[in-house]
């Protein structure tokens, strides 16, 4: 098996890169690489609100920190976005030690109302401070290549970054920091007797969370080549973020993958049969439908259905031998289901 | 910006007072779901945009904005009674329950703030009557008629609300279980079918809270998400349990934010609402009237 899939794997991974240079229509490049650009956010956010529960309504913040990090560098300093973005991110790691540590304290609703707050107040501040345009926003040059090219370049940005941010999920996921994060979730006092240093890894989470928005933004700053404080500090991509992890399950580090691609590609699609508010009234309706009949999003439905069934496999084949049934196949699906529950966020 | 003089203070400490009536009437709601249920409806200033919406559309077919809520509070009523029937009731009992309840309001919030800009598109509106031009001189100041009927229908329904939960059995009841759930079961009273009218009269306020809004200022679907937090401003500033604090919160934040717009520019108000509530979060999340608590 691994001697096809390896091969396969590496071919896919090529076609993904060379994608942009194989003719394809830009339309397609530019769709792609904004998929990318969602997986990375969703996947972001799944961090601390896949594994641990809580909510942030406000990692937009980050996204516009890094948006305005890349502008004023490329607009006054003449510093290429490329180069900004990890100063991006730094700036959103140096907010999120600011304010994670007292909001962090606060649980469920009253966390999320607190970064949702602190969405709004970076966006106030990005409206009336002069130096970063005010609510006129700043204009970025453009990349000195054709057009093709310069979309071509930015596919592989994000598609680089939209990787990165899911392998280190995927690391994460299999380490005792995620292992940490998941005791938070399930309780965390109990966590805490364990010996979690709670504080320290919601903190970390949180840190880690806030990163790649903040070098997302950057290069989405300079994509979209002009920036205003409310396109930067869009609340409705906080909301997006949240969709698209929970869509596909956050929890699990193919779900944001799995939800980006379908939110965002059925929103793209959308747009051309239904107006765009109907668009989101469909989103809320599916995020409702979705918390009530697949709270662990699709991938945890689909891995539920796939256990169900290799438990009942195991049950048809065992009950044609009933000597070991009891002992050998009916505690392990008791076993799995719990361990399925545990997982739910 | 203007220079600090006294019938310009006095001004905005009336229009402050107004304008927090109508933050009473919101948080209102708010406040009562979430000291009964222990559940934050993110999507109620969007129920109490639905109520200007829906007052706003009888208007104009030329009905009085006082009439239109005989309309608008019942069907606000039942959309309550369904969130806690379909929503919060069967989501009882998961693990997350809390977490679950919070996401499908959050959901419901983004599917109505929508629907109402498919509907109603996204313009700017303002209930106007015949009378909101008008203008009531009160000792020198000048009340604009709809403010000051927003102020009463404000008042009229907090003090309905507290002398329903003070002075009636259900609403005692109400308070049992916002007190302690299982010792109210214990005692004889039907949870379920209280919670659902804790609920259906929480949004019901919306209603309320929706036309006195649509008669202060004006409206879009999208400002809802600043009046929600501006009410749960107004909970963290004066308490959830205690509905006289609630009153009194709003309207120190009201006179607060006028007085603070004459003396600075109008992004400072907000500035600081942001921040007060943020700080207030961080440093007492149970309250600043409350003396103690979890």
């Amino acid at each position: 098996m691994p001697r096809v899939a390896r091969p396969l794997g590496a071919l896919a991974v090529g076609l993904l890169i060379a994608f942009p240079f194989l003719g394809a229509p830009i339309y397609f490049i530019h769709l792609l690489a904004g998929l990318y650009m969602n997986v990375a956010l969703a996947s972001s956010w799944a961090i601390l609100g896949g594994y641990t529960g809580y909510l942030s309504l406000g990692q937009v913040t980050f996204f516009g920190i890094g948006a305005y990090t890349a502008a004023i560098g490329l607009s006054v300093y003449d510093i290429s976005p490329f180069l900004t973005a990890p100063l991006g991110g730094l700036f959103s790691v140096l907010l999120a030690l600011t304010i994670g540590y007292p909001s962090l304290r606060l649980r469920g609703p009253y966390f999320s109302v607190t970064t949702l707050s602190i969405a709004f107040l970076a966006q106030v501040a990005a409206s009336n401070t002069t130096q970063m345009g005010g609510g006129y926003g700043i204009q970025l040059p453009s990349m000195p290549l054709p057009i093709l090219q310069t979309e071509g370049v930015f596919y592989l940005v994000f598609l680089i970054l939209a990787a990165v941010v899911v392998w280190s999920t995927r690391r994460m996921e299999r380490s005792r920091f995620g292992l940490a994060l998941l005791a938070i979730r399930n309780d965390e006092e109990v966590a805490e007797v364990f010996g979690v240093d709670v504080v320290r890894v919601k903190l970390k989470a949180f840190v880690l969370s806030a990163f790649f928005p903040g070098v997302v933004g950057a290069i989405w700053a300079y994509q979209i080549s002009y920036i205003d404080p409310h396109s930067a500090f869009d609340i409705g991509l906080s909301i997006d973020m949240l969709l698209m992890a929970m869509f596909g399950g956050a929890g699990r580090w193919a779900g944001p993958i799995v939800g980006a691609s379908m939110v965002y590609l059925l929103s793209q699609t959308l747009v051309f049969v239904i107006p765009s508010e109907l668009n989101r009234v469909l989103f809320g309706i599916i995020l409702v439908l979705v918390v009530f009949a697949m709270p662990q999003g699709i991938t945890g439905f689909v891995e539920g259905l796939w256990t169900k069934r290799a438990a009942q496999q195991r049950s048809d084949a065992s009950s044609s031998d009933p000597a070991d049934a009891p002992a050998a196949s009916t505690p392990r699906p008791l076993v799995q289901e719990q361990a399925e529950t545990d997982r739910r966020l | 910006m203007s220079t600090l003089s006294f019938p310009l203070l006095a001004q905005a400490v009336v229009s402050g007072i107004l304008f927090g009536s109508v933050y009473a009437a919101i948080a209102l709601g708010l406040g009562l779901v979430w000291g009964v249920m222990r559940i934050l409806n993110i999507g109620h200033a969007a129920l109490a945009i639905l109520g200007a919406y829906l007052s706003l559309t009888l208007v104009q077919a030329g009905m009085d904005p006082l009439l239109s809520l005989f309309i608008s509070i019942p069907v606000l009523f039942l959309v309550g009674v369904g969130l806690q029937r379909f929503v919060v009731e069967s989501m009882q009992g998961r693990k997350d329950a809390e977490l679950h309840t919070f996401l499908i309001l959050y959901g419901i919030m983004v599917a109505v703030e929508n629907l109402q800009v498919f509907i109603w598109s996204a313009d700017v509106r303002l209930i106007s009557t015949a009378y909101s031009s008008q203008n009531l001189n009160f000792l020198g100041l000048i009340l604009p008629m709809g403010r000051v009927i927003s102020l009463a229908m404000a008042t009229a329904a907090v003090a309905t609300v507290f002398l329903f939960l003070t002075r009636t059995k259900m609403g005692r009841a109400v308070r049992a279980i916002a007190s302690d759930r299982q010792a109210a079961t214990l005692m004889g009273i039907s949870v379920r079918r209280l919670s659902r009218v804790a609920f259906g009269l929480g949004t019901a306020t919306a209603a309320v809270a929706g036309l006195s809004l649509g008669l202060v200022s004006s409206f879009f679907p999208g400002i809802q998400i600043v009046w929600v937090s501006k009410a749960f401003l107004v909970i963290v500033l004066g308490g959830v349990d205690n509905i006289l604090g609630l009153f009194l919160a709003a309207l120190v934040l009201g006179v607060a934010e006028n007085v603070i717009g004459v003396v600075a520019p109008a992004f400072v108000v907000d500035f600081v609402a942001y921040v007060l509530l943020i700080g207030t979060l961080m440093v007492r999340p149970q309250g600043l009237l409350r003396r103690a608590g979890p």
